[in-house]
């Protein structure tokens, strides 16, 4: 018994070290490249693996180059209040839809569902005329605009409503909760893990989006991180060390963010645990 | 009497919290998607654009010349071929993942991290790693197996090949999903079961999967309609002149050659209600589907 | 309603002053953190009103441009010099656009993107472009027709240096002014192939966009 378990074990890892490395791969060129000279980083024939000579200047120039405090700054704000905005909405509209019931309900949540089948890109245009419109380009507001409700995060908490019991809720009703407190107080502590697992998810969409930003916060001042990579990118077409300098400089509060983040997942099962 | 009074108050409460928790998402909808999204039905009847003239009714027009046109049925029909490896593969590896790092033991945060990272890499990154994997002449996997293989641009094998790319690019997300989706199953489950003397893998498809399932069908559902609407990934791996781009470019990438190259945004936007049709029967299926498999406490 | 109003308030007066803030945290906490909320995105957007952009005057996007083109530029200043408009507003010469249409990469097509959400919301008046990128646009039929009323003047001072291009139809449409051989342009590294431009069909300040050209080529 204790055999098989230790070999069951031994083959878990097997199988999350083999996965890990082909999800590592990117990110070990990026590493890999970061260090490289120019030439070496775009040779391809024979391609080049471990550079010849580990260099750090792409470091050096790339932080001098690109002022991202400031770009930190701008984008941890739109990840903020995207996170917020879309969290706080998800869940309101995401327990309606999951555990009350009110006319016009399905109507409601087919329009929610139509929105995901649309492809992003019509709505760009649209959209940027709203913010122009408004004379709000090149403001965080501008960045944080189309994020600020979700179809995916409140289909997503819909789904972890409707997971939980029914008795949790009579009981709480039964001691004179009206539907807000409910919902407050009981439900939406159970749903945390979805709702962190959304978190994580604007955040990741906010940090990457380009598009966006792109178009409508053009001021370099206003950039997020995203924009200013691809502006570089631009200017300086195969300068990959630098690139891949810049693009691991600005992944390291993402890394740090998720590290925090995953760690509400185990804290998760603490309270949902104790009480179903 | 008294009783359908209660009830009454009980459905006018649930109707005012139901809309008032639904409004601020409603209203962020309907001002920021469902207005483009009108607009959009609006010009698949007209023809645009052409230096500056304007928009001009052409009815059904856009329509029939879509049905008529091959290109669009062979892109549709790609996108299928697509989803068909996406969806299953990634959501079928990310679950075993996510119960994998469910598990208390060694390493857990430090994979977690692990498995992060693909969704933040740099997206110039991704691809020149994926382009240098498949590259005929100096790839890695030609020259680590000894093959002579055109992974991209072999339009028999390049939608598979577009496909790994896929499955592995979302795996990370499916995998946070699973993960958050686990924390909500209740221990007692398991423990229960451990008694039973049940094996894990018995515990896996008794327990998790029918636990999972609202999981499950949600990630089903958005998986569809993301891998019906893939574009960046071909974008970024299929070169223009790659002889297998016809038979690997997807809808929207079609959508988009309309619309933003030849500045046909209404028949741009009548390849994009044909995509929206195809989804919409596809989920109402998957709606009714449901039933059957997805458990609800 | 109000009934509920006045003992909650005999009720908060009997209290000390420390408590009563801990019964009214208590009890009230999501109405204050909401109206707080409320307030705080009241002056935030009263501050973004206020300090809106000015009017554009002119807005022109140069496609590929690595030279310093920007505000405290000597091109910019010497073209806002030149062009000495009387109303109030902001001229932007905006260099944030790489993108090849002849061969399409990476981030290219969101800076394409980006560019044709520019031309449909009027943002951008013209566009400084190479050749391939010219003729790559002109297929999107976004650019004005020169033989247009509205770009009459420029059809009429700039006749020999127009750009056609041919749609599917065999149709030779005039799109865009050959700017190569200004001065000012071969100042520049980034447009040694030849430099043209297009003026947006979106556009309603045609005249401003020909007094930029003038500037170009005087």
């Amino acid at each position: 018994m204790e055999a098989r378990r230790k070999f069951t074990t031994v083959l878990i890892h097997v199988i999350l070290v083999i996965f890990s490395i082909i999800m590592m791969v990117p990110f070990l060129w990026m590493i890999l490249t970061s260090f490289k000279s120019v030439t070496e980083a775009t040779q391809v024939n024979p391609f080049v693996i471990f550079p010849s000579v580990w260099k750090t200047d792409a470091f050096s120039t790339v932080w001098n180059n690109m002022n991202f405090l400031l770009l930190y700054k701008n984008t941890l704000l739109l990840i903020f209040w995207r996170v917020v905005c879309a969290v706080l909405t998800a869940t309101l509209a995401g327990y309606a839809f999951g555990r009350l019931e009110f006319k016009g309900k399905n109507v409601m949540f087919s329009l929610v569902l139509f929105q995901m089948m649309i492809p992003a890109q019509i709505f760009i245009i649209p959209q940027y005329l709203m913010v122009s419109g408004m004379g709000m380009t090149n403001t965080i507001f501008a960045l944080v605009f189309p994020g600020m409700v979700t179809a995916f995060g409140t289909f997503l908490l819909k789904q972890a409503y409707m997971g939980l019991p029914a008795s949790l809720e009579e009981a709480a009703r039964l001691d004179g909760c009206n539907i807000f407190q409910t919902f407050l107080h009981i439900m939406s502590p159970l749903t945390r893990s979805s709702m962190v697992a959304l978190g994580i998810f604007t955040a990741v969409f906010a940090y990457k989006d380009l598009m966006w930003p792109l178009v409508v916060n053009s001021s370099s001042t206003k950039m997020p991180l995203s924009a200013a990579l691809a502006t570089m990118q631009g200017q300086y077409t195969s300068n990959y060390p630098q690139l891949m300098a810049a693009s691991l400089i600005a992944c390291v509060p993402m890394i740090v963010l998720y590290l925090i983040f995953q760690k509400q997942f185990i804290e998760g099962i603490a309270t949902s645990g104790g009480k179903l | 009497m008294n009783k359908k009074a209660k009830m009454t108050t009980w459905e006018k409460n649930q109707l005012f919290w139901g809309w008032l928790f639904i409004i601020p998402t409603m209203a962020g909808l309907i001002i920021l998607n469902l207005y483009p999204i009108a607009s959009t039905i609006y010009q698949s009847f007209c023809k645009t654009g052409d230096f500056g003239k304007g928009n001009v009714f052409v009815g059904l027009e856009n329509y029939a010349q879509m049905f008529g046109d091959s290109v669009v049925w062979q892109s549709l029909w790609n996108t299928f071929k697509y989803a068909i490896i996406e969806v299953p593969f990634s959501i079928c590896i990310a679950l075993v993942l996510a119960v994998l790092l469910n598990r208390k033991m060694k390493g857990r945060s430090a994979y977690r991290a692990i498995f992060f990272l693909p969704m933040i890499a740099a997206p110039a990154a991704v691809a020149m790693v994926w382009r240098w994997l498949y590259n005929s002449q100096f790839g890695l996997l030609n020259n680590a197996f000894g093959l002579h293989v055109e992974w991209i641009s072999n339009p028999k094998i390049a939608w598979i090949c577009v496909g790994v790319i896929g499955v592995w690019s979302i795996l990370g997300y499916n995998i946070v999903l699973f993960l958050s989706g686990l924390q909500e199953i209740p221990h007692d489950y398991y423990e229960a079961a451990d008694i039973d003397g049940a094996s894990g893998i018995q515990a896996f498809f008794n327990i998790t999967v029918p636990l999972l399932s609202p999981t499950i069908f949600f990630v089903l559902i958005t998986r569809v309609i993301g891998a019906l609407q893939v574009f960046d990934l071909i974008y970024m791996v299929m070169e223009t002149s790659n002889a297998a781009l016809p038979k690997t470019q997807s809808i929207v990438y079609l959508f988009y050659q309309q619309s933003f190259d030849y500045g046909n945004k209404g028949y741009g936007s009548a390849i994009v209600m044909l995509l929206l049709a195809v989804i919409l029967v596809i989920t109402v299926f998957q709606m009714i589907g449901q039933k059957k498999w997805v458990h609800y406490e | 309603m109000k009934k509920r109003l006045q003992t909650e308030k005999e009720k908060i007066q009997e209290m000390e002053t420390k408590q009563a803030a801990e019964y009214i945290w208590t009890y009230y906490k999501i109405p204050i953190v909401g109206i707080l909320v409320f307030l705080f995105l009241l002056v935030y957007f009263i501050h973004a009103f206020l300090n809106r952009p000015e009017d554009t005057l002119l807005h022109i996007t140069f496609i590929n441009c690595y030279d310093d083109i920007s505000e405290t530029s000597g091109f910019y200043k010497e073209f806002e010099t030149y062009a000495a408009f009387q109303e109030k507003g902001t001229i932007t010469f905006d260099a944030n656009a790489f993108f090849n249409l002849e061969n399409q990469k990476d981030y290219s097509n969101t800076y394409f993107q980006k560019t044709v959400a520019y031309l449909e919301a009027g943002t951008t008046d013209a566009l400084v472009c190479q050749k391939a990128n010219l003729m790559g646009i002109a297929k999107g039929k976004r650019v004005l027709n020169l033989e247009d009323a509205l770009a009459k003047e420029i059809y009429q001072k700039y006749q020999d240096r127009l750009v056609y291009y041919t749609t599917e139809e065999g149709e030779e449409i005039p799109v865009g002014v050959d700017i190569s051989d200004s001065p000012l342009i071969k100042n520049m590294n980034s447009y040694k192939d030849g430099c043209y431009v297009c003026v947006s069909a979106y556009t309603n300040r045609v005249e401003r966009v020909k007094m930029f050209l003038d500037y170009l080529l005087a």
